[in-house]
């Protein structure tokens, strides 16, 4: 009899949960991550302005536009990738909320695009004998109008933290589909996209962002 | 709290993901080394070993590259800060029967770097390579040395870019 007893709760319980969160409307915000980056990380400067808006009960229309600076002061290598970048997709809330609640576990998809330029500025010569002293090479040499596009699968967690007030946390796995490769040089970072491999055509990336919901309508 | 934890281990997780791969390879082709032949000036096609042979720079502290070898055949580097680079070549270096013989040898060439990729950055070419040798009258051992490097340049290091002749 008890055992029946939970069931019917439980029931009623599952059809609270699968009522929708009923706000809609446009949100906007910042990743908090760059912010500190900057802040923290020597050679790294940039900010990210995303936003979403709600088209359905699971699909909301998404874009993010950023600005980053990133120097690479390696022994043998120094350079400066400086640009912008707009990403351009769709986040899927799979999370089921709870009357009243506005929780999301979501998976979305970008494009994305990029303009930068590149500045080499110092390389070593690398050899394999000892024999002569190292050579290194000085005198900026700068790749204006770069571009790259890529696609990026996006998985994360968003929380209401106050009324209309949403932290989120993103993982991002990136591949790029075309690219301008400066004449002699190579993107090692491409802004939006972060740092290149030799070896592949994937990046990663990740976001920490706090937004705020302006409410237009409720469904 | 669960909430929090899961977003500590995120954070851990795309930190971790950032681990570098700046290990320039062995087996890339980086910055070529000069192949040197030794042929007999006799009979020209015939390879001929240079007894005993130590090739040194002439920096004020210089180099040994080749340590009293008797081969035929060598690899050594190129100054890559420089359009030119001189040797001392010494045969019978060490000989106890036979008296060592130095030729001074200077390679000039036009220097041109190429990106090779993250870790090993970049790599120098060398082009319209030049081989003399310093002429001692009747004192030299090197008869002859030619350049017979693929359009006088030094870039795969399974050619042969200098053949002497002694």
């Amino acid at each position: 009899m008890a055992q029946e007893n939970t069931k019917t709760v439980d029931s009623t319980a599952i059809d609270t949960a699968a009522t929708p969160n009923n706000k809609y409307g446009i949100r906007l915000g910042a990743d908090l991550s760059k912010f500190a980056r900057t802040a923290f990380e020597k050679g790294y400067s940039g900010f990210e302005i995303i936003g979403d808006f709600r088209v359905t009960d699971k699909f909301y229309a998404a874009a993010e536009i950023g600005n980053e600076k990133k120097e690479r002061f390696e022994a043998n290598l120094n350079s400066i990738t400086t640009g912008s970048y707009a990403k351009l997709g769709f986040d899927y809330n799979a999370y089921n909320n709870w009357l009243g609640m506005e929780n999301a576990i979501f998976v979305g998809l970008r494009y994305g695009f990029s303009t930068f330029k590149q500045q080499l500025l110092a390389y070593q010569v690398y050899t394999t004998s000892q024999a002569f002293p190292q050579t290194f090479k000085e005198g900026p040499v700068e790749y204006k109008g770069l571009t790259a596009h890529w696609a990026e699968l996006i998985v994360g967690i968003k929380t209401e933290i106050l009324n209309n007030l949403y932290l989120s946390f993103n993982l991002q796995l990136k591949r790029k589909i075309v690219e301008d490769e400066p004449d002699n040089f190579a993107n090692l970072y491409i802004p939006g996209f972060n740092r290149t491999y030799d070896f592949s055509e994937f990046g990663v990336g990740y976001g920490y962002t706090l937004s705020y919901l302006i409410p237009i309508f409720k469904k | 709290m669960i909430k929090k934890t899961c977003f500590a281990l995120l954070i851990l997780f795309a930190f971790h993901g950032c681990t570098r791969d700046d290990i320039c390879a062995e087996t890339t082709q980086t910055t070529p080394m000069l192949i040197v032949v030794f042929k007999n000036a006799a009979i020209s096609t015939e390879a001929k070993e240079a007894p005993g042979l130590t090739i040194e720079t002439t920096f004020e502290n210089s180099e040994i590259v080749i340590d009293n070898e008797t081969t035929d055949s060598i690899a050594i580097p190129l100054y890559a800060g420089a359009d030119i680079t001189n040797y001392k070549f010494t045969i019978n270096s060490q000989s106890e029967t036979e008296t060592p013989n130095t030729d001074m040898v200077t390679f000039n060439y036009d220097r041109e770097d190429i990106y090779v990729n993250r870790a090993c950055s970049f790599k120098t070419i060398y082009n319209n390579l030049e081989a003399s040798v310093e002429d001692e009258g009747t004192g030299n051992w090197i008869f002859q040395i030619d350049v017979t490097a693929l359009n006088n340049t030094v870039e795969d290091e399974n050619d042969t870019h200098i053949t002497i002749l002694h």
